[in-house]
């Protein structure tokens, strides 16, 4: 029997595997199914990564994700694997054949799963050989999950197809009915299941409700204050995210910046490395921020306003107190905050009422192609249209029939249904008097956990322990240049 | 007003209402295609050229409106406006003085690629002087972190020449160009050991301008940098050696690929047929080959007598749009014209 630690230090550094892996990857060798429910931070990826090294063969991992995959290649490739390609949209032509030239001598192959459905890719992989079929975010098979992807149910029929590899579904949030889902959808035979709690004890839970929206904005102004960072503030909107950072620096925290998906890609990068790098206290963002960043300090997390999703709150949260040490979430609620994640439901999917308008008359498959990019839906929706049009091969008899559109139509009403009914649910657990952690798990179908010390807002906590100043600043004044180059270069 | 409405402001004024403001976003927010190469050129606007590649229409149509409520500028058919006498006025009471280092045109091809690079190549020299070889690099694009590994000076010593090199050309370009703030400002932009550079926005308020200053102030310090290496290299060893090797490195990816297979003798069938190329696609590698590298020979798709023909009506036409020049030589097809203008560096 080899030594794992062993192999886990030599290729990756660590002394240790943290809580699961070592079983998971044990099984993964055995050559079984997996399901592995691990929480965000607690390192999913180094379970497909050494299983991978192990395997000697190449490993599949898709990833809904083009940013999370652009990271998890950078960081392989950073490690050592050079033979790490990605598969997504944004490869062209060539590179895509040159990549697949490749395929046999490579050793992680990530592709999106849009990307997967191309045939000869598919063969390609066929003749790689592939050792290992992992699956990232598995709970996007189901409906029931709160990122319902609908490619992932091609999944496993194209597994088939390359040689029945065994399959790892991987994902951090999934409760017992999306967990059904994966086996069932992904087809694991007889798999061995790692579901890790959701429970992370050091992170207190508080969610206050505001009597109007000024009084809201008094509180966030005072935690900001009060609470000693590195802290995390979420919004709902970009503007938000603004307005929220530069009343934080009118206040006095000077060391804030926001972040959200509308700045240029190299302002992101530097605003992200400085909060790594400890130059920032404060940071204002959209969901855009936190994706693949792992900052093991930061102390406090304050929702501003909604998430979409339970999912979404747990994921986010999920960022505080990496390294064990007490952190505490803060969700602010005012009723009218309800409206903008209503908002993201519905922009989420297709209308269904505007369908036949926007295929009526179209015959081929690029057609339908063309009306749907002119029809500037979001990209979720544009998916969801696109699968459903590939699968149902509407179009192999006399173009889409009303048929077709009904049996549309009803999907995307009873997915925006169970959206807003899991939404509910999270406006619930805020107003909710009793353990916000029992009930938390409980909704994970998972059995609830009372904490003595630090647990919630309902069972009695003092944020005055999470205060405190930061640290003194750095003089911020600005160097002549000659000064400051000579500390850059000499 | 501020930088961007004194920069279309003084657009609107050199087209003097020949063009569309449609083709002038095409210009300052670097389109590639011929007809936004020449118009930049034409105008004698070449230097705001893909100035403003963060802009959108809407932000365009935004500043545009602003300028006609001013009216500095005005319609005189829809969707064109010429430079009213009080715009006029008003460009010559107001003044950018770095503007004028701006050089898009020239430079647009490597500007991003040259800046990645050097952001990067700092970053890892100061971290690496300082014993500091583990740092969370600032860039990651693939492209930037292998040209920097090529050049990477292999062992102490010569990364210690290398980096006292490079503080020697910065501070030569610096005492140039006698803008104490802009060199500190650009200064701030890049990452060196234990900091991490600073977003536009925060450039904005560390030195208390708009962030559209902050942003131009940068831009223009880059291309007098670029200006400067390009003329003399030999006086900028460090800074030159960033720059694409090969003029071809400047070519997009596509027609990188497409140039490659010509110099492999591919004939131009065989490359549409093997890389599944429309027609159109691959006259515009073709022309955008002819533009960027010199010593690429346009005489298998153009005689010399026809290269004549077009440089003579070129010189005769105020009006330089290709629709013009096809107008008086009908029998030449566009792609010749337009492959004899981008050799001529008209566009
Ligand atoms: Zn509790």
């Amino acid at each position: 029997m080899v030594n794992l630690e062993k192999e886990l230090q030599r290729h990756f550094g660590f002394d240790s595997f943290r809580h699961g892996q070592k079983e998971i990857i044990c099984d993964v060798l055995n050559g079984q199914d997996v399901l592995a429910v691990l929480p965000t931070g607690t390192g999913k990826s180094i379970c497909y990564q050494l299983s991978g090294v192990m395997l000697n063969k190449p490993v599949v991992i898709v990833s809904p994700l083009l940013s999370l995959m652009e990271d998890q290649t950078e960081q392989l490739k950073r490690m050592g694997f050079k033979r790490t390609v990605a598969f997504n949209s944004s490869l062209l032509y060539e590179e895509k054949r040159e990549q697949m030239d490749r395929l046999a001598t490579s050793q992680f192959i990530f592709v999106s799963p849009e990307m997967l459905q191309n045939k000869s890719l598919i063969l390609s992989l066929k003749k790689a050989d592939v050792g290992l079929f992992a699956v990232d975010e598995a709970h996007c098979v189901s409906q029931w999950g709160h990122e319902f992807r609908p490619h992932y149910l091609s999944l496993a029929e194209i597994r088939r197809e390359i040689g029945n590899p065994p399959c790892l579904a991987l994902t951090a949030t999934a409760g017992k009915k999306v967990q059904d889902d994966i086996v069932k959808y992904l087809c694991l035979k007889e798999p061995s299941k790692h579901i890790g709690t959701m429970n992370r004890s050091n992170i207190a839970l508080v969610a206050e409700t505001a009597a109007t929206l000024d009084e809201k904005q008094e509180r966030l102004q005072d935690l900001i204050m009060m609470l000693k960072g590195p802290g995390i503030i979420y919004t709902s909107t970009r503007n938000m995210a603004e307005w929220v950072c530069h009343a934080a620096k009118e206040a006095g925290k000077k060391r804030t910046a926001f972040y959200h998906g509308g700045m240029e890609h190299h302002d992101r990068m530097l605003v992200q490395k400085q909060f790594l790098e400890g130059q920032l206290d404060l940071i204002c963002c959209t969901n855009a921020f936190g994706m693949g960043i792992n900052k093991s300090d930061v102390r406090y997390v304050i929702h501003y306003q909604l998430p979409s999703s339970i999912e979404a709150y747990v994921q986010e949260i999920g960022r505080a107190g990496r390294d064990g040490m007490p952190a505490v979430a803060i969700l602010l609620y005012h009723p009218l905050d309800e409206e903008i994640p209503f908002h993201f439901i519905e922009m989420e999917l297709p209308d269904p009422l505007r369908l036949p308008a926007i295929f009526g008359g179209c015959t081929t498959k690029d057609e339908m192609k063309e009306r749907i990019e002119g029809a500037f839906l979001a990209e979720t929706a544009a998916r969801f249209l696109e699968f459903y049009i590939e699968r149902d091969e509407a179009l192999k008899s006399k173009g889409l029939s009303g048929d077709f559109f009904t049996r549309l139509s009803s999907r995307i009403e009873s997915r925006k249904k169970y959206k807003h009914e899991q939404f509910r649910k999270l406006i619930n657990w805020i107003r909710l008097h009793s353990c916000k952690r029992t009930a938390l798990l409980n909704l994970f179908d998972e059995a609830g956990v009372m904490q003595d010390d630090r647990c919630c807002g309902s069972c009695g906590i003092s944020l005055s322990s999470y205060a405190g100043q930061e640290e003194a600043e750095a003089d911020a004044s600005l160097l002549d240049w000659r000064e400051e180059l000579r500390l850059m270069l000499l | 007003m501020n930088v961007y409405d004194y920069m279309l402001l003084d657009c609107f004024q050199n087209m003097n209402g020949a063009r569309s403001a449609q083709g002038l976003f095409h210009i300052v927010s670097g389109k590639r295609t011929a007809q936004s190469l020449a118009d930049a050129q034409l105008f004698n606007i070449g230097k705001y050229y893909g100035v403003l590649t963060n802009f959108n229409k809407e932000r365009f149509d935004e500043i545009t409106g602003v300028l006609e409520s001013e009216n500095w500028i005005e319609e005189q058919s829809p969707g064109t406006y010429y430079c009213t006498a009080d715009g006029k006025d008003i460009l010559k009471e107001v003044s950018f003085p770095f503007l004028d280092h701006l050089a898009g045109l020239a430079h647009w091809s490597y500007e991003k690629s040259f800046w990645l690079t050097l952001a990067l190549y700092v970053q890892s020299l100061s971290n690496v002087l300082n014993n500091h070889s583990r740092f969370l690099p600032v860039v990651s694009d693939a492209r930037a972190a292998a040209a920097v590994k090529a050049v990477f000076p292999r062992d102490s010593a010569s990364r210690k020449m290398a980096s006292e090199r490079l503080h020697k050309e910065f501070e030569h370009l610096f005492e140039m160009y006698r803008d104490d703030r802009a060199a500190s400002l650009f200064l701030q932009r890049l990452t060196r050991h234990e900091r991490i550079g600073s977003t536009f926005e925060q450039l904005a308020g560390l030195y208390s301008v708009p962030e559209p200053e902050a942003r131009m102030l940068f831009r223009s310090m880059l291309h007098y940098i670029l200006s400067c290496i390009k003329e003399n290299p030999a006086a900028y060893p460090e800074l030159s050696k960033l720059l694409p090797t090969g003029e071809a490195v400047s070519l997009t990816i596509s027609a990188r690929a497409t140039y490659k297979l010509l110099a492999e003798g591919q004939t131009l069938e065989e490359i549409e047929r093997n890389r599944r190329l429309k027609k159109s696609t691959l006259e515009d590698h073709l022309v955008e080959i002819a533009r960027s590298v010199p010593d690429f020979d346009i005489s298998p798709y153009i005689t010399e007598s026809e290269r004549q023909l077009i440089s003579r009506i070129c010189s005769k036409l105020k009006d330089k749009r290709l629709k013009a020049i096809k107008d008086e030589a009908s029998s030449l097809s566009y792609l010749k014209i337009r492959l004899a203008i981008a050799k001529e560096g008209w566009g």
